[in-house]
């Protein structure tokens, strides 16, 4: 699976912002501390983030961990 | 001379459109018959008014349903129950990537969930139940929530969490989890129902995968969030599903008898849209 990286300045700028009606940008953070949104993000967004279909496309480590026990 | 006359008949026109279903379908612009008539008779049987449900009352203790119909994010965020566009009643925002289909919202498993805005403490302590209709498996083998909220220490949550195939269903009902008897497989309606300070259900379809005696703990107010867990107001890393959601829905708990009869209804619901499982 690929995901879009981002920089620190863009994580900031787009962090819980409305990309597509009633949907927010959610940043998160891979294994290596990249910050990375999804693909479907990229392809949902309205004009005012066009930019992030340039963003480069990398694969996806997750972080690892046990969730609720 | 004889004169062929044919008359269509909509369901919902000869019965009436209940003004609940009316008010949703207007709320999220649905015009179409399939869905409208769906809608109708799934409102009519909570309210006990419908053809498989004539006396319980289940839309008076229901706080949140979703029913995931249009195929857009502005008609799946609408809260049938109450389609105001406000957050105060209920209505979803979605974060990440979702995507959004006649079949309803699928996450994918990397970012995305749906923040209800509803609380456990709003619903209350020893009376909470949490459903939600999967169309498909996850993918993934580990632990991932189909829907959650959780306090730091776990002892205070809503959530079922599942693992496909290798690990059973974990189900919280404002305390700690239960293990449940199935395999953590999630295709159709998966529950988790507290109906007592001591009694807590789980079940996957018609069938009862839990019967615990966990007590409750405390009903926190944190978001209850569909596709991952709100874990004390942050999202927790790895519980993002990547399942179909057709449904899910949020109220009192109700006794096995009772859920199975509303395991009917949203069965038929589901198959009113052509896309039962």
């Amino acid at each position: 699976m690929v995901v879009a990286l981002l920089t620190a300045s863009q994580k900031k700028l787009i962090e819980g912002k409305e990309f597509a009606a009633n949907s927010l940008f959610n940043p998160i953070q891979d294994i290596d501390g990249n910050w990375i949104i999804s693909v479907e993000e990229t392809h949902q967004v309205n004009k005012k983030f066009e930019w992030v279909k340039d963003l480069q496309l990398i694969d996806y480590k997750p972080i690892l961990e046990d969730n609720a026990s | 001379m004889s004169i062929g006359i044919k008359i269509a008949v909509d369901a919902t026109r000869y019965g009436g459109l209940d003004a609940d279903a009316a008010a949703f379908l207007t709320a999220a612009g649905i015009t179409d018959a399939t869905i409208t008539n769906a809608i109708n008779r799934l409102v009519l049987n909570y309210k006990g008014q419908g053809n498989l449900n004539t006396s319980i009352n289940f839309w008076s203790n229901t706080n949140a349903i979703y029913p995931f119909v249009g195929g857009t994010s502005n008609t799946h965020k609408f809260n049938l129950k109450d389609p105001r566009d406000l957050d105060a009643a209920y209505r979803l925002t979605f974060s990440g990537g979702w995507t959004h289909s006649t079949n309803g919202i699928t996450g994918n498993g990397t970012n995305a969930y749906a923040n209800t805005f509803l609380q456990p403490n709003t619903i209350g302590l020893n009376s909470i139940r949490g459903l939600s209709y999967n169309r498909t498996n996850h993918v993934v083998a580990s632990y991932r929530n189909l829907f959650g909220c959780t306090n730091l220490a776990f002892t205070s949550a809503l959530v079922i969490d599942a693992a496909i195939n290798l690990f059973a269903k974990r189900y919280f009902a404002n305390a700690a989890s239960d293990t449940g008897s199935d395999d953590g497989q999630i295709l159709g309606l998966n529950a988790v129902i507290r109906t007592a300070s001591n009694i807590v259900s789980g079940f996957k379809n018609n069938t009862k995968t839990l019967t615990s005696t966990r007590a409750s703990v405390s009903a926190n107010s944190l978001n209850i969030f569909i596709g991952a867990n709100n874990f004390n107001g942050t999202v927790q890393a790895n519980t993002y599903s990547d399942s179909n959601f057709a449904f899910a829905e949020f109220g009192a708990g109700i006794s096995d008898t009772n859920y199975s009869l509303l395991y009917s209804m949203i069965q038929q619901f589901q198959t009113d849209l052509g896309r039962n499982v």
